[in-house]
């Protein structure tokens, strides 16, 4: 965090401590001259052992990428160009040496010197140095400066990111043949096509690539997590107690800015300046984002569980773990990322936040020293990347997509933006909350399985019904008089039994039904040796009043020598139609088929038809009498349910429009039969006593006719007293109100 | 065999049409300008007596009807195991377990089903027993004689009919009454109906059985449906009145 | 997956029923096989749920849970009326007797409590539904039907009377029809909701 104190640079005006990149001094503004010693020019014993291992390879390849440099090159060639100008250079040059030769030469310049002649090198330090001193003499300085600066932090963080890359492969190599760690494998495993996807647009942003941990594993990410969280909450403790004494003191190491707001401090004029640079950092940012944007999945495939975290949910991870259903915007998200608490940070992720945080913090004691140019600043920013380099070592993921997400969301001039970068900018500030989002946005650990919801929603449902008041209890305040219910049943029962037991049943005068006529007449029409289906289908509580209408049927039909089938779907009827056949001594050797499967069975029998391939399971069981609905001419339904022959009618009947169907039921079924006689569909019937008159029957042979007579009588009596009471309730609550 | 009937192509007239007019409300329905329909009252019964067994902590039972596998024909069960499904979504935590009695073996393994989905999708599969739901008889009469029984019992709260009933189903709706038990029927049967309107519990009469929303539960689909009706309602009676005016004027036969 | 497999299933299934009964002169065949294979599916439905009601209630037993003798009743009686159907055979004179001799008169005295309990509700029903039309409706029109069929004299010879009765009793064709087509509209919907997916049984 803090440097040490050895590689400080002391101003020799001042004596204000500075960091070894500082180009000035931070106090006095002074040129720190002797920065550049690692050429050889200028020697301090403590330098000189340190450098000394370093190969001259790296040297000479930041001197070229000097030269590369279109700020620097631009100069060069305007100084190539005059011949006088490259005289005056070497003669300078040569007043070095000369200078030099009245010291004695160290044995490593002179190796460095007869290696720069060899590789024609020595002109190139000498014209490059010179060409430093030249350019800081000059006014565009700053330019100089900055560009080198710029160069130097490229080194560091390049150097940086090998030495992690390194370390990481040494802990873990769990590649495939494909180079895919095994993270972003499981990732295709769940969400395979959308992966493919991924991939390219991976590649298609190339360096972007680079900059993603492809090696990590779970372990190593729960390691990694651990260790963030250890380190975060130390770095967080220092970061606090620094900025702390920082503002109260001298501000020397003061000046930490986050690698993360480099591009958000880049200004215009210094993207002109920075053409390549600015280049490279847009692809990078358009890579990261692409790559960032990718990792939110289209489709709600899984729900990956907490513990599994991957570098491509860098940013999602920081959402708060709550069961959101939808994404925040953007905007909010930074917002998020800045406001959360050090406590919340736990996540590897959180990277990005600390780096923030602490760059919140650190932004107040920058503006608070006012640095004089911005060559100074950029200083503090390389020394932040020094400062900060475990951080950016552990998650330099975390960091460079920290930085593009940053560089998009926190003001980054439009002019630096990449296309892509500034839709994706303008695609998610069009998101809304209170429009529904689509699974495609949603990310991947907030979204719920339809299974999920269905069950949260059960739940909310059961949540929900607690404590609240049951409304009005149904029939709460009607309380039961039982005596009242028990003086009625005995006064109907007293009707009853004092009709059966006094006095002869007299014949009733019931009115004759067109139905019940046109049942009879069906029955008429019946001739010697027809067949008449008889689908029994009721139950023994009502067998009295369907037996009573069905034996003078059956008895007709033996009478006409009608042939007779009689088929049930109701266990019970078969038992109950023997009784019935048993009882009018009707054909001894007529047998009642059991039809499996109810309706379902009949409909089979209407209007399947015999497979080729061979015999169904419900013609194997009709083997002894075929199919029983074939060449039929009659069928008679005896049941005590309209919705038999309502089923019946609307389902088995018209697959065989020809056969004449007629109904014996129940006198409660009457009313529901009568659509279907009026359209024709039923040919006629009978339903319950009253149209028992109508097949000659006397119907004191059916039931006692006084009884029944009794018996409706006090129906009408009950139901005109019911309408009494309730009358003369109205009558004294009315007069109850007129009196109050 | 018959080939394609009159009524084979009048059926099929009646699908098209019938698809259409769902098309027609669900193209009325992005209208948040008409008003809501309200619940049946039948169906808000129902939500206060699930509301009443949660607090009481009493059982609430279901009477599934005669079932629909074999004997009867009309699709009523069906709705009686929707009405179940959002009834048991509301009662599982109860104190008391909600209990189902069918009169028909698919109907009670299906019930089984639902009864069994309920307490999974709420994450209490450990709560469910067999016997919250069972068959108590093979026919409409058995099936009440195994009802009443368990309507006895004096920790019941409350006691919802559904299904196919018979007009003997009066007796249960009767002995709830004596044991001061509400009771709420709904029935797809006709005479069903009509008897169970004599008593003194809350009907489901006509088509309002097959439109079950109970509380905010199935709103959307009750919505809907209760549009389709309506609209097909009308069809149905304008073509009846163009029917009757042809055959009138001598133009039909 | 396990919802929507129901979900395609039950819609497929209505789905070739309606199929097949639409083409049905060239796919009869298909339709019987279709036909009985949820008969047979129907029909182990009822031997599962018979059987969970057994083991359910010798559970009762076993544990002791309160009331467990009803539990002993109804495992008697199944007894007594499968092992006996099971050899003797169903339609075995003395079988039918003895089953039938327990069933009509239980369900007579259920059906006969329906005249008590409707004589209850007979007076309840103002007192409960108050006035409104539809209970002064079904009020009128009970009293109508009831006094025709008491059976106190003949109307058939006065015309006048004749064809005003018939019209009273063509009356309950009117309701009956709108009911019908009321319920029908309903099924129908149902129906279709179970074709589309809408209605899932398993959830």
């Amino acid at each position: 965090m803090s440097e040490r104190s050895d590689e400080l640079r002391i101003c020799p005006h001042c004596g204000q401590e500075n960091s070894p990149q500082t180009l000035r001094c931070i106090r006095c503004g002074q040129e720190l001259e002797d920065l550049f010693q690692f050429d050889g020019l200028g020697s301090s014993d403590t330098q000189f052992e340190g450098e000394a291992e370093t190969p001259l390879e790296p040297m000479s390849d930041l001197l070229a990428s000097l030269d590369e440099d279109p700020l620097l090159g631009d100069r060069q060639d305007k100084e190539d160009e005059p011949s006088g100008g490259s005289e005056s250079s070497e003669d300078e040059e040569n007043d070095q040496n000369q200078v030099g030769f009245d010291k004695p030469i160290p044995d490593w310049l002179e190796k460095v010197r007869q290696r720069a002649q060899e590789e024609n090198a020595g002109g190139e330090l000498a014209q490059g140095g010179q060409a430093i001193d030249q350019l800081r003499s000059s006014d565009e300085r700053k330019q100089v400066d900055a560009a080198f600066d710029e160069i130097m932090r490229r080194i560091r963080e390049q150097s940086e990111r090998e030495k992690a890359r390194l370390s990481r492969r040494v802990e873990s190599d769990l590649v495939d043949e494909n180079g895919d760690p095994e993270w972003l494998r499981r990732i295709r495993a769940l969400q395979p096509r959308k992966e493919e996807e991924d991939t390219k647009e991976l590649n298609f942003g190339g360096s972007s690539q680079d900059t993603f941990f492809d090696d990590w594993t779970d372990d190593e990410l729960e390691e990694l997590l651990q260790k963030e969280i250890s380190q975060y909450q130390a770095q967080s403790d220092e970061t606090t107690e620094n900025a702390v004494e920082q503002k109260e003191t001298e501000p020397s190491e003061s000046l930490i800015v986050p690698p993360v707001l480099e591009t958000k401090e880049v200004t215009p004029d210094e993207d002109e300046d920075l053409p390549v640079e600015s280049e490279s950092l847009e692809d990078e940012a358009a890579g990261l984002l692409a790559a960032a944007d990718e990792s939110t999945p289209e489709d709600d495939f899984h729900n990956i569980p907490d513990d599994e975290f991957y570098e491509g949910e860098a940013l999602e991870e920081v959402e708060p773990l709550e069961p959101q259903a939808f994404p925040p915007e953007p905007v909010q998200e930074e917002e998020i990322q800045t406001e959360d608490s050090p406590e919340d940070l736990g996540e590897p992720s959180d990277q990005t936040d600390s780096l923030e945080n602490e760059s919140s913090e650190q932004e107040l004691t920058t503006e608070a020293l006012e640095p004089e140019d911005e060559g100074q600043a950029k200083e503090a920013e390389i020394n932040l990347s020094e400062v900060q380099e475990p951080e950016i070592n552990l998650a330099e993921t975390s960091v460079q997509e920290s930085e593009t997400e940053s560089a998009e969301a926190q003001e980054v001039e439009p002019d630096a933006k990449e296309p892509e970068a500034e839709e994706e900018t303008q695609a998610d500030e069009s998101l809304n909350l209170d429009e529904p989002v689509s699974t495609e946005d949603v990310l991947p650990d907030l979204l719920l399985l339809r299974d999920q919801r269905e069950r949260a929603k059960t739940l909310s449902n059961i949540i929900g019904q607690e404590g609240k008041r049951t409304i009005s209890v149904l029939h709460e305040d009607v309380k039961q008089n039982k005596f009242g219910r028990l003086v009625l049943a005995l006064l109907l029962l007293a009707g009853i039994i004092v009709s059966l037991l006094f006095g002869p049943g007299a014949q009733a005068e019931l009115p004759l039904t067109p139905h019940a006529i046109a049942f009879v007449d069906t029955l008429n029409t019946i001739k010697t040796g027809e067949k008449v289906l008889i689908v029994l289908d009721y139950q023994a509580g009502t067998s009295y009043e369907i037996e009573a209408l069905s034996r003078p049927v059956l008895k007709t039909l033996d009478e006409k020598g009608a042939e007779i089938q009689l088929v049930t779907a109701q266990p019970a009827d078969l038992w109950l139609g023997r009784l019935l056949l048993d009882a009018e001594g009707l054909q001894k050797d007529l047998k009642i088929e059991f039809i499996p499967g109810g309706k379902l069975g009949f409909l089979s029998l209407a209007a399947g038809a015999q497979p080729e391939w061979g015999s169904l399971p419900l013609d194997q069981a009709l083997a002894g009498v075929g199919n029983p609905l074939a060449e039929m001419d009659q069928v008679i339904l005896i049941s005590d349910s309209a919705e038999f022959v309502r089923a019946w009618l609307e389902q088995v009947q018209p697959w065989n429009p020809s056969i004449e169907t007629s109904a014996i039921s129940t006198a409660a079924s009457s009313a529901l039969l009568l659509p279907y006689f009026e359209s024709g569909q039923l040919q006629g019937f009978v339903a319950g006593i009253p149209d028992s008159q109508v097949l000659s029957l006397e119907t004191n042979l059916v039931l006692n006719q006084r009884a029944w007579q009794a018996g409706m009588m006090i129906m009408i009596i009950i139901l005109l007293l019911g309408m009494i009471m309730k009358a003369d309730d109205d009558s004294q609550k009315k007069q109850g109100e007129v009196i109050q | 065999m018959a080939g394609i009937s009159l009524h084979d192509l009048i059926s099929t007239l009646i699908v098209i049409l019938f698809l259409l007019v769902m098309f027609i409300a669900w193209l009325m329905g992005k209208n948040k300008k008409m008003p809501p329909y309200a619940n049946p009252e039948g169906y808000e019964r129902i939500d206060e007596l699930m509301h009443r067994s949660s607090e009481e902590g009493k059982a609430l039972l279901m009477g599934l009807g005669e079932g629909f596998s074999g004997l009867n024909g009309s699709l009523g069960d069906q709705t009686s195991l929707m009405v179940q499904r959002i009834l048991m979504s509301r009662s599982v935590f109860n104190d008391q377990p909600a209990q189902s009695y069918s009169g028909d073996g698919a109907l009670a393994c299906i019930s089984q089903m639902i009864v069994h989905g309920a307490y999974d999708k709420a994450m209490a599969v450990e709560l469910f027993r067999p016997e919250h739901n069972q068959l108590t008889g093979l026919s409409g009469l058995s099936w009440m004689a195994g009802l009443l029984p368990e309507l006895a019992r004096s920790d019941n709260t409350g006691l919802v009919l559904a299904g196919s009933l018979r007009p003997e189903s009066l007796i249960i709706t009767d002995m709830a009454e004596r044991k001061e038990i509400p009771v709420v029927a709904a029935t797809g049967d006709i005479s069903g109906q009509a008897a169970l309107f004599a008593s003194g519990a809350p009907v489901l009469l006509g088509e309002d059985y097959y439109l079950p929303a109970i509380g905010d539960i199935n709103q959307a689909s009750y919505q809907h449906s209760a549009r389709v009706l309506n609209l097909f309602r009308i069809l149905l009676a304008a073509g009846l009145l163009l029917a009757a005016f042809l055959k009138l004027s001598g133009v039909l036969p | 997956m396990r919802q929507r497999l129901a979900l395609i299933t039950a819609a497929l299934s209505g789905s070739v029923v309606l199929l097949l009964l639409f083409f049905q002169p060239v796919a009869g065949a298909y339709l019987a096989l279709v036909l009985n294979w949820a008969i047979i599916v129907a029909s182990v439905a009822l031997l599962v749920a018979i059987a969970s009601l057994l083991v359910t209630h010798i559970r009762f037993i076993a544990v002791g849970r309160r009331g467990f003798i009803y539990s002993f009743v109804l495992i008697t009686a199944f007894l007594a009326t499968f092992l006996p159907g099971l050899f003797k055979g169903v339609e075995d004179p003395g079988y039918l007797g003895w089953i039938s001799a327990i069933q009509k008169p239980l369900e007579l005295s259920l059906l006969g409590l329906i005249a008590l309990v409707m004589m209850s509700a007979a007076v309840k029903l103002f007192r409960v539904r108050g006035w409104s039309v539809l209970t002064v409706s079904f009020a009128i029109s009970a009293l109508l039907f009831l006094f025709l069929n008491l059976g106190l004299s003949d109307w058939s010879g006065n015309q006048i009377f004749s064809t005003l009765i018939d019209a009273f009793l063509r009356l309950p064709v009117i309701g009956a029809r709108g009911l019908l087509i009321g319920v029908a509209l309903g099924a129908l919907l149902v129906g279709f909701r179970v074709l589309i997916g809408q209605e899932s049984d398993n959830e």
